[in-house]
């Protein structure tokens, strides 16, 4: 995966959808339009939101976007995974399920008949991330993307560097923009739910800086201390059901919020004694 | 700086000040946000919300940057390195005189023995109009490092208000030259006895003490760094580091290169970072000095409390409370709901015989 300056060669790329919206490759064309380095480093082989070109040439990098969710997704992944050098879970879907993976959390043949008049007629799955079945090698987090983060990606990449994402939490950069804490200041509203603590930022804060509760979207970040959040949100006067909601909302597959969805009804929350003088 | 010589002048309104600031120096000051109060750029009276409540961030991040492009570099026919440089004026207008004894500390950390200049190149040329405290804040505890409500020195204009308008004094050669044009009328001996009420009864109103002398935590830390209370106290932090970003008197950052693909250019630049995040204290081979949540907890308490004081001379708390205000985890002590990060009730915990504590176990034993 090197392309020098010297080779003037591009990456070769190609963008792959599995179980998700397709926001986050509209995103990736929306930053064609702001960021024209985005063409300069990659050579998009297959794009299908972008180009009519069929898959027909080796690619070097492959953005996977979305969860799986069919038995034949993993062949198709596996077979990529051969091909590519380079494979990024791109959005929250590819990298922790995302909204579609709220299905896990229900019987499957519920779920399938509310959607088709006859289950048999699917071959429908768990949804899964996809480090589940493959090696990945790099994450972009978010719902959608971030383009700061994306820039910084590819040009590792194309650099052949391993690139700088913080695992910082949302709080980090709430405070750096200045902004009011919504877990605080709006206290007993169902808005004031903000999992920044224990998410992962990176996303420069667009809800929180727009008095929108973060919804972990990009995840837990290192070390998440997930049963003080539940504690936290038992304190504001939620309810299990809302907690499991949102601990599960975007990122209920990865382990640590898949502890918050459950610490609710599991255990009681770690309040601390002491003997009475 | 110069010690102070006081020279009282009456001020009838704070917008004749601004005025004669902002024509010099581009001025900052506390302004309303969200109901909060922030650090931003002022032009008028109006806009400004002086007052005892603490602003989100202190403003040292006027001082330093939350990030700040540091310099590029090239390499075509050699290494050439481009500084941006920086020529502007800087005042901070409204200053509480806890955040000027928070300066004070930053002076000494990157003016000791390492001279950052970076953040001297917007300090040495900037304005202080410090502005004293009528009022006292619920969270505030800095009559217990006497780093507030009245400040003594170490400020170019000091503002303090009166019934009928503001004493100004001024501290400074460079205070001088901004308010002689102005020509205002001096102060009365009335004047300064309102001060010094007011400034008394803000004292009174300050409830929240340190439970032992400030000389005396040296000792109790040392003593009891192997102290159980940690443990619970520990289990419930989010290590979010909102602490420590806004404390005036923190001070780390972390500096990288963002390289372009070709490799023959880029920019370092510098970004705020925190003690109390994972990767903080990470080293090669992913080797970590404070992996536990509970070594990064008493970190960050141990030195703002004493361990700075060790260090620089200076206290590193200097009682605004803001971690107090700003810390996301309200653990219940001794039957009341507090602020995990309150260096008071952290202090009370210290305080408790070790054999009282029940239900945890000794650190080590645990990982938290």
């Amino acid at each position: 995966m090197t392309a020098n300056s010297n080779s003037n060669q591009k990456v070769k790329a190609a963008v792959f959808k599995f179980t998700c919206c397709a926001g986050c490759q509209f995103a990736l064309l929306h930053f064609f339009d702001q960021q024209v380095e985005t063409l300069e480093l990659l050579d998009f082989v297959y794009f299908k939101m972008a180009r009519r070109k069929e898959l027909d040439e080796p690619y070097e990098l492959a953005f996977i976007e979305g969860g799986v969710s069919a038995p034949e997704h993993i062949e198709q992944l596996k077979a990529i995974r051969k091909q590519a050098k380079t494979l990024v879970a791109f959005g929250a879907c590819a990298a922790h399920g995302g909204v579609p993976a709220i299905k896990d959390w229900q019987t499957e043949i519920d779920v399938e008949e509310r959607a088709y008049p006859d289950p048999l007629l699917v071959s429908s799955m768990k949804v899964s991330p996809v480090d589940e079945f493959v090696k990945v090698d790099h994450y972009l987090r978010g719902c959608p993307i971030d383009e700061v983060e994306f820039m910084e990606m590819i040009r590792s990449i194309a650099a052949d560097k391993r690139p700088y994402v913080r695992e910082h939490p949302v709080c980090l950069e709430c405070k750096l923009k200045n902004n009011i804490c919504i877990l605080l200041m709006r206290e007993g509203v169902q808005e004031s739910m903000c999992l920044g603590p224990v998410t992962r930022g990176g996303c420069r804060v667009v809800c929180t800086s727009n008095m929108r509760a973060c919804f972990g979207c990009r995840g837990p970040m290192s070390n998440p201390n997930i049963a003080e959040m539940v504690r936290t949100f038992k304190g504001k006067g939620f309810s299990g059901k809302d907690i499991e909601m949102r601990f599960t909302e975007y990122a209920g597959l990865s382990a640590e919020f898949r502890e918050g969805a459950r610490a609710y009804y599991e255990r009681k929350a770690p309040y601390y004694k002491r003997k009475a003088a | 700086m110069v010690k102070s010589t006081p020279r009282a002048l009456k001020l009838e309104n704070l917008n004749i000040l601004i005025d004669a600031v902002s024509q010099k120096y581009r001025t900052y000051g506390p302004v309303a946000k969200d109901g909060e109060n922030a650090w931003e750029e002022v032009k008028a009276d109006g806009e400004l919300s002086l007052g005892c409540a603490a602003t989100m961030l202190p403003a040292k991040h006027i001082l330093q940057p939350v990030r700040l492009d540091l310099y590029s570099f090239k390499s075509s026919g050699g290494f050439q390195i481009e500084e941006p440089g920086f020529d502007e004026k800087i005042a901070l207008f409204g200053v509480s005189p806890c955040d000027v004894n928070a300066i004070l500390a930053l002076d000494r950390v990157f003016g000791g023995r390492f001279v950052d200049p970076y953040y001297w190149q917007r300090r040495e040329n900037a304005l202080i109009v410090a502005s004293n405290c009528t009022e006292s804040a619920e969270e505030s505890f800095c009559t217990s490092w006497d780093t507030g409500p009245e400040l003594y020195s170490d400020y170019d204009l000091l503002i303090t208000e009166l019934a009928d308008g503001y004493l100004l004094e001024v501290g400074s050669q460079r205070g001088k030259v901004v308010v002689n044009g102005l020509n205002l009328p001096g102060a009365t001996q009335e004047d300064l006895k309102e001060k010094a009420s007011r400034l008394d009864a803000a004292r009174a109103a300050t409830k929240k003490r340190l439970p032992v002398p400030p000389d005396d935590l040296h000792q109790l830390f040392e003593e009891r760094y192997d102290h159980p209370i940690w443990v619970p106290n520990a289990e419930v932090c989010f290590s979010c580091g909102n602490c420590t970003f806004s404390c005036p008197t923190c001070f780390c950052f972390d500096i990288r290169d963002e390289v372009k693909p070709s490799r023959k250019e880029g920019v370092r630049n510098l970004e705020w970072d925190s003690c109390q995040l994972l990767e903080f204290a990470e080293v090669a081979h992913h080797a970590n000095f404070r992996r536990l949540r509970i070594d990064r907890f008493k970190h960050r308490t141990i030195h703002k409390l004493s361990w700075m004081k060790q260090q620089y001379g200076l206290t590193g708390c200097v009682g605004c409370g803001r971690c107090v205000r700003w810390c996301p985890s309200w653990p219940v002590r001794r039957g009341r709901i507090t602020s995990l990060a309150d260096p008071v009730e952290i202090i009370a915990d210290m305080l408790e015989p070790p054999e009282k504590v029940e239900g945890v176990e000794r650190p080590g034993g645990v990982i938290v």
